[in-house]
């Protein structure tokens, strides 16, 4: 009888403690911001993390706790986190922008458009604000927009006596000449992995070709000669480079080439610090160049930017956000990853171009840093294409790179593919409503 | 006195003594006393509830549902998923593949698994070490182990491929996992590295206490090694193979990560199992409800596999 007395009170004793407890750290609370970015170089998560450090000193009531993700997994870990009730409050850089309009749509973001007139809108680059324009609300804030470019290695262009490339037809037959599978160099550097990069590279070329995923009226346009065309390229370009593509996303394809492996690659800005901390031998030895083109110049135009997910703690938010939009926090995040980003703040500009690497390597940089005018959003792909609200399930379902790896890896005939393709954009975008 | 009426006299003096609790102590002590024991089963009937019950619940309730990963309400569609489901290719493709997936590690693991714990159970010197590890690809996170195997097959730069080529064997790096016909043999080999010490140190253990006195009879009715290995070793370690046959099968059939990591379920859905599949549903299309409903069928499917296991051992004499 008295065990059972005992264990009785222990049990109760228990509850008070817990429920006692509680109050005293409900009182001391913080509000703490979920911080989530796909931005993991090791120094940009330095950035972040003085970042941080830095909000802290003047904000003591906001504890900011980061959470990486990679750029492939991170629309899928905000969909785990919003299938949970509990969405991060910021997300810096996804680039998602089909996925953002349809958070935008269904009253998860916080309007940003406030802060940006805070801040100052005269001083943002307008057509970046304008692409995060949804539903009536300042989705989010741009602080950096970028382009790839297609990185060459001088030393073997001027060995084999070739001109850096400017067309697909240079293009194709500098990759095949500088092709070595004994000394481990291919030309190119085509992904063809069920990723994001293949999505990207593919629509460039099919860009390039002239062609369009949508028209614009919206309809999948996939199955047409430009379409048809671009795959064709992309396959002979996958021949010429390295035998594993069909697992290449990003990492992979900037490790291609500051580890030698690639003559060439597409990639953006991110190479320069890739080249300084892996392979500073080679920047001597590399230039950039708008990616060649077949009908058209064209090049797939995204951004870096800041989305505030609704939420008790959005006001909290708010003031990180706005923490990290002053011009020396901007150009602190574009530091470790010059000419990688361009910051859509005018007064951050003249900062970036007395950065010594920019000093230093103008054959890289300029074309990264000079603004362009053949830049395309997936989600418009053409002053006349409205936004594209049905973008959002085309991309889910990887149909792209799907594509891409039924011409490259099983031997598929391009017209069949394309066909294919065609289809099932066909079918995931058909019940799909603005 | 008879068993009737010392129950009868049990009873009413437990009826005696609550009306003495009642008139000592009050309703709540003679509450206390009475059902302590259900109050203090509580926490684990509702922790059971909670963890097992209602997440089963809560999946097979979502997966009648048309759900949007950005539309948490949904639209009741009834059976229209599993309808979907069934007459979809991609659903029967990732079946066939996660049934030799989990077919191959299994069988590959127990077979080789018991070879080596039959070799660690002969004498030899520096066996305590050599068990030890045994062990280690288990101990290994499997982040860990599949960043080790990604660098081992990479075309590029893997010391496979180096020592291949090197030695004439082939003439052109092997791009292990980006190639359709490769890849899925690549994945099945590290299940069976990663999961290989399990099987060894169950069959170890089973092993280790077969009577010797078995073997010394056999030898004196003249049986060779094989018929000792056959009529007694596998016979004795019968039961403990079909306990991790099955374990193992429940566990690779709904292996995620080694396969996920590794190929992400390509290239062309080589390596496209069942959980990566529920996963793309989930999270690459945002369709919940299909992702249920596929990942309602997994769990039936190991229900029946379970029921044949749970049938066999009732049929075995003891």
């Amino acid at each position: 009888m008295k065990r059972r007395e005992l264990l009785a009170a222990g049990l109760l004793g228990g509850f008070g403690l817990a429920a006692g407890g509680a109050r005293p750290a409900r009182a001391q609370a913080q509000a703490t911001i979920r911080f989530l970015t796909p931005e993991t170089d090791p120094s940009q998560v330095r950035v972040w993390q003085e970042l941080i450090q830095g909000f802290a000193g003047v904000n003591r009531t906001v504890t900011i706790r980061p959470e990486y993700a990679s750029w492939d997994d991170l629309v899928r870990k905000i969909s785990a986190d919003l299938i949970a009730g509990a969405p991060p409050e910021i997300v810096a850089g996804s680039s998602r922008t089909g996925f953002m309009a349809s958070a935008a749509r269904r009253n998860l973001l916080v309007d940003l458009a406030p802060l940006v007139d805070e801040l100052g809108r005269d001083d943002f680059h307008k057509p970046s604000l304008e692409a995060w324009h949804y539903n009536g609300i300042q989705a989010a804030i741009p602080y950096g927009m970028q382009w790839p470019v297609l990185w060459c290695r001088t030393d073997l262009f001027q060995e084999a006596g070739l001109a850096l490339p400017t067309t697909w037809d240079e293009y194709r037959a500098a990759a095949e000449r500088l092709t070595n599978p004994s000394r481990g160099i291919y030309g190119a550097c085509f992904p063809a992995g069920r990723t994001w990069n293949t999505e990207i590279q593919s629509s460039i070329t099919i860009w390039a070709a002239g062609g369009h995923i949508f028209d614009e009226r919206l309809n999948v346009s996939l199955d047409t000669p430009e379409v048809r065309r671009a795959m064709t390229y992309y396959a002979e370009m996958c021949r010429f480079s390295p035998p594993d593509i069909g697992q290449y996303g990003f990492r992979e394809a900037s490790a291609a080439y500051t580890s030698g492996k690639s003559a060439t690659t597409f990639y953006w800005g991110r190479v320069l610090s890739h080249l300084y901390q892996q392979a500073p031998d080679l920047l001597q030895k590399t230039k950039t160049v708008h990616i060649p083109h077949g009908g058209k110049r064209a090049t797939s135009l995204g951004w870096d930017e800041f989305v505030v997910y609704r939420g008790r703690n959005s006001r909290a938010a708010l003031e990180y956000v706005k923490y990290l939009m002053q011009p020396r926090q901007v150009y602190m995040m574009m530091e470790p990853v010059i000419a990688h980003v361009v910051p859509t703040r005018n007064s951050v500009l003249p900062m970036l171009r007395q950065h010594e690497w920019v000093q230093k390597n103008p054959d890289i940089v300029t074309t990264l840093i000079e603004p362009i005018d053949f830049g395309i959003s997936a989600t418009k792909e053409s002053p006349n294409h409205p936004f594209n609200y049905k973008w959002d399930a085309f991309q889910a379902r990887n149909i792209l790179p799907d594509m891409v790896q039924r011409i490259v890896l099983g031997r598929e005939p391009v017209a069949l593919a394309v066909e294919k393709a065609h289809k099932e954009a066909v079918e995931a975008t058909r019940d799909i409503r603005q | 006195m008879a068993p009737n009426e010392a129950e009868a006299a049990l009873a009413r003096e437990g009826g005696a003594s609550w009306r003495a609790a009642r008139r000592a102590g009050g309703l709540l002590a003679a509450l206390r006393d009475q059902h302590l024991g259900v109050i203090l089963l509580l926490p684990s009937a509702l922790t059971f509830l909670v963890l097992l019950v209602f997440p089963l619940g809560y999946g097979i309730w979502t997966s009648f549902f048309q759900r949007h990963v950005l539309d948490p309400e949904g639209v009741w569609v009834g059976l229209g998923n599993y309808v979907w489901l069934f007459g979809n290719r991609e659903f029967w493709h990732s079946l066939t593949i996660s049934t030799f997936w989990a077919g191959a590690t299994v069988g590959l693991q127990i077979v080789l698994g018991t070879a080596v714990a039959l070799l660690l159970h002969q004498p030899f010197k520096g066996r305590s070490l050599v068990r030890g590890l045994v062990l280690f690809p288990y101990m290994m996170p499997v982040v860990s182990v599949v960043l080790v195997w990604m660098l081992l097959y990479n075309a590029l730069y893997g010391v496979i491929n180096y020592l291949l080529v090197a030695s004439g064997i082939v003439g052109a790096p092997i791009a292990w996992l980006s190639d359709p016909d490769s890849a899925f043999w690549g994945v099945v080999f590290v299940g069976v590295w990663k999961y290989l010490p399990f099987v060894v140190v169950i069959v170890l253990a089973r092993l280790q206490v077969i009577p010797q006195d078995l073997y010394e009879a056999a030898r004196i009715d003249g049986a060779g090694a094989v018929a000792r290995f056959l009529d007694i070793t596998l016979h004795q370690i019968k039961d403990v193979l079909l306990v991790v046959a099955l374990l193992r099968t429940i566990f690779m059939f709904n292996n995620f990560e080694i396969v996920f990591l590794l190929t992400g379920g390509g290239p062309l859905r080589a390596t496209m199992t069942l959980p990566i599949l529920v996963y793309e549903q989930a999270f690459g299309t945002y369709e919940l409800g299909r992702g249920s409903a596929i990942a309602v069928v997994m769990f039936f499917l190991l229900i029946a596999v379970m029921s044949v296991y749970f049938a066999f051992l009732r049929k075995e004499p003891d």
